[in-house]
């Protein structure tokens, strides 16, 4: 496992890379980390399946987007474009130092939505793992702001003075500056414009007719769409404390199955 | 700013960002050392241990944030030690690595507890910053906590009924709704043992920043004072962040703590 920055001077992404257990190897993936609270939820399950990609003979790279984890910049440096330029460097970088040929993204929910967005910017990635991906931007702004309001109610009951009420621009300890809403609120994963990898696999736990109409509309793009519906831990949408160990076992065997894939 | 993503000791095990000012710093300042909190990794919850570090680095401080064996991005040691002597040896290493004389360890919740350990084993910590570290109930917190319960829950009739107020003192109150304080079940040592290690720091001069959020735990500012009567108070400086949570999810008690630490580092000489 070897830490280091890459990108820009000024703009350095940091990023965690791991080699391939089998030794010589052109294929390569960059795992795309969903944001906020789910990204500290999902960190154990990201590195797990960082090392059993290894294992399954992948060139691996797990970074941190701008303004996010210990990449440059602040919360407010944030924006859905600058995020799917990360991505994009991520695999220059991988492709640079490894020579891999073939590459694969992986995203979990709002990462799932970039890795699409990088796939389509790149038109580079021979697959794309969707993992509980976040389809409707929308609906997922008003889930953070359903939960920071029940955040906030539950604080309040546990003191004798309201806690100082939060700016608008934030949600659950992330900046969500208003730009920045309004940019995740108009994307969704159903209005994609070109199929983000000739490959696409789905990988979800809800039964959500959203995922069904996703696969769906990805197929009319062209994409070959395999979806797994799989059971476990959700390591996303919880609040702190001991569940961010939780390594959900059986989606990471399908995502690994989905990328080892041979054409 | 400069920031070095770190593998170290020599087996590479252990993971860290350094972040230092753009000029050498002066050589008297001490290096911080950020360790995890619980389980989060070396980010620290809402970014804290990134932000505070980067604000620092303005100020002319170094910092190294890292990560324990077996947590964030470090890997499990392979010499078999204890988790316990791991984590004081984790920090050791992560110490040599700053290569810094001196050394504050900074640490939120289990970080702040296990900071005062490392403490106690290397000299080269000259000071603590303590966020939620070493809570201890005293009785006068317990009654805050049941009076607070009884304000929410307009239940005034109770306060009549005196074994009513005696069982919610020995609870603490009803049972909370789900609120992130995320302490769960900490590794602290019995409270006479904790002053007993805290009165050893001091007397060795080591100067302490103990940081409280209101939370389930900690009440009022002189807690600390009451918990560790013996303690000495001109090394000891306590912050009650009142109206702060535990993981300092509101941006404006993030910003009352970069200032609470960073007033507290750059008086040192």
């Amino acid at each position: 496992m070897r830490p280091a920055y890459f990108g820009l001077p000024g703009r350095e992404l940091f990023g965690i890379y791991e080699a391939p257990a089998a030794g010589a190897s052109d294929r390569g993936v960059v795992l795309c980390h969903p944001h906020g609270r789910d990204y500290a939820a999902a960190f154990r399950a990201f590195r797990v399946l960082s090392g059993r990609l290894a294992a399954a003979g992948l060139h691996v790279l797990r970074f941190d987007y701008a303004g996010t984890g210990d990449s440059w910049g602040d919360a407010e440096d944030g924006s859905v474009a600058q995020w799917t330029e990360d991505i994009v460097t991520a695999i220059d970088a991988l492709h640079r130092a490894h020579g891999c040929g073939e590459i694969a993204l992986v995203g979990l929910r709002l990462g799932a939505m970039l890795a699409a967005l990088a796939g389509i910017e790149c038109q580079r990635a021979a697959r794309v793992v969707l993992w509980e991906p976040v389809v409707d931007g929308r609906e997922y702004v008003a889930d953070l702001q359903a939960r920071h309001r029940a955040w906030l109610a539950a604080e309040a009951r546990e003191r004798r003075r309201a806690p100082a009420l939060a700016q608008d621009d934030e949600l659950l300890g992330s900046r969500m500056t208003a730009p920045m809403r309004r940019d995740l609120e108009a994307r969704s994963l159903r209005a994609l414009p070109k199929a983000p990898a000739p490959h696409v696999a789905l990988v979800t736990q809800a039964a959500d007719p959203a995922y069904d109409a996703l696969a769906q509309h990805l197929r009319e793009l062209g994409s070959a769409v395999a979806h797994a519906r799989v059971t476990g831990a959700t390591v996303w949408n919880t609040t702190p404390g001991m569940e961010q160990g939780l390594v959900p076992s059986e989606a990471i065997r399908a995502i690994v199955d989905a990328v080892g894939a041979r054409r | 700013m400069i920031e070095r993503a770190l593998a170290f000791p020599a087996s590479a095990s252990l993971v860290g960002v350094l972040t230092a000012p753009d000029a050498a710093p002066a050589a008297a300042r001490p290096a911080v050392v950020w360790l995890n909190a619980g389980m989060l990794h070396r980010v620290g919850p809402n970014r804290l241990h990134v932000r505070i570090a980067r604000h620092l680095a303005t100020r002319g401080i170094t910092s190294l944030r890292f990560d324990l064996s077996g947590v964030g991005d470090s890997a499990p040691r392979r010499d078999g030690l204890p988790f316990r002597a791991a984590a004081v040896r984790d920090a050791q290493d992560a110490m040599d690595a700053v290569g810094a004389e001196r050394v504050v360890l900074a640490g939120i919740c289990s970080g702040a507890d296990l900071a005062c350990r490392v403490a106690l084993a290397d000299t080269r910590v000259a000071g603590l910053v303590l966020i939620d570290g070493l809570p201890y109930r005293t009785r006068r917190a317990s009654l805050h906590f049941a009076t607070t319960r009884l304000i929410h829950y307009g239940a005034w009739r109770k306060l009549f009924a005196p074994r009513a107020v005696a069982r919610l003192m020995r609870a603490g109150g009803p049972a909370a709704p789900t609120v992130s304080s995320g302490l769960g079940k900490r590794d602290i040592p019995p409270m006479a043992e904790a002053e007993t290690m805290l009165r050893t720091l001091t007397e060795r001069g080591v100067r302490i920043l103990a940081i409280y959020t209101e939370g389930r735990e900690y009440a009022y500012r002189r807690q600390f004072a009451h918990s560790f009567p013996s303690v000495r108070r001109d090394r000891v400086r306590v912050e009650y962040l009142e109206g702060a949570d535990h993981t300092f999810t509101l941006r404006a008690n993030q910003d009352r703590l970069v200032r609470t630490i960073e007033e507290w580092l750059t008086v040192w000489h």
